[in-house]
């Protein structure tokens, strides 16, 4: 018979889980893995996202006694899922994997029209989520992990400097200079592509 | 006409909402499965593997240790006349009393 769960809550699912009923973890899976799923989607390839939310399920597991029922357990997961985002690009970033390409004629186009566009106040027409996105994650790209992660957290997610030291594990006086640096860094590559 | 940096910062708008709006993404049949089983060879959290789950800090954390630890025998060493390759050619010439490597009286 297969019991339901819906109603217990996670931290009374955690206490089991570390007394050693291992296969209650697939509930948090069940819980949790969309909120996981747009976090490290967001943040890394497309194509390596399942993967990476993966590894973020067993990373939490592995560290599931640190876990501290003060605050939320989707928190809790959601600082674990951002952090190992973190990590793949400073992997990554260290093994130098694939150089950076510069920007398709297809992105150039999307500028170009965008620029145009705008001129004459009416760029709404002319959007693309997609391409704006291929464009923003190549600039991203572009950053060292760090700025990166700063920027993606402050900047594009809008989360405060207090909030994003608590994730990253940093001062705020840090998080606050590398936002601040992140968002000249990305400006200018910006001003770059539109010369 | 807008200014240069109107048209950066309309840009800028445009590129950040972009991104806030991401992609769907749906996983494998046997993606739960797959993290489940890893788990289940993981063993109860809290276990050895957390013990190597920080191992980059550890390291660091020890290699402050082990430098105190060298720089104290060095001071140590150097401020009670230690000096282990004398000894060891003393030994090797079998000479403890150092007759042969003391410098000769003028």
């Amino acid at each position: 018979m297969i019991e339901d769960r819906s109603k217990e809550s996670d931290e009374e699912i955690i206490s089991q889980v570390l007394n050693g009923n291992v296969d209650l973890y697939e509930e948090l899976i069940d819980r949790y893995s969309e909120i996981v799923l747009g976090i490290v989607s967001k943040r890394i390839p497309l194509d390596q996202a399942e993967e990476m939310a993966h590894e973020v399920f067993v990373r939490a597991y592995r560290s599931l006694q640190g876990f501290n029922a003060s605050s939320p357990f989707g928190n809790w997961l959601s600082k674990i899922a951002v952090r190992t985002c973190h990590d793949y690009w400073r992997k990554r970033y260290r093994s130098k994997e694939e150089p950076v390409n510069s920007l398709d004629p297809e992105h150039r186009e999307w500028l170009d029209g965008f620029m145009a566009e705008s001129a004459r106040n009416s760029f709404d027409r002319a959007e693309s989520k997609k391409t704006a996105r291929e464009i923003i994650l190549w600039a991203l790209e572009k950053l060292d992990p760090g700025d990166r992660a700063v920027l993606e957290l402050v900047h594009l997610e809008g989360y405060s400097v207090k909030e994003a030291a608590g994730i990253l594990g940093w001062s705020s006086g840090k998080v606050k200079i590398r936002a601040f640096r992140s968002r000249n860094k990305l400006r200018k590559m910006l001003e770059k592509i539109i010369d | 006409m807008r200014s240069r940096k109107e048209k950066l910062d309309i840009l800028e708008k445009r590129l950040v909402s972009s991104w806030k709006t991401g992609e769907a993404v749906s996983v494998g049949s046997g993606w739960q499965a797959d993290i489940m089983r890893e788990i289940r060879l993981s063993g109860i959290p809290g276990g050895k593997m957390d013990i190597f789950e920080d191992q980059g800090r550890l390291i660091w954390r020890f290699s402050m240790v082990a430098a105190g630890f060298t720089l104290f025998f060095l001071l140590y060493a150097l401020t009670n006349d230690i000096m282990p390759y004398r000894d060891l050619a003393l030994l090797f010439l079998d000479d403890p009393a150092g007759f042969i490597l003391s410098p000769p009286f003028v």
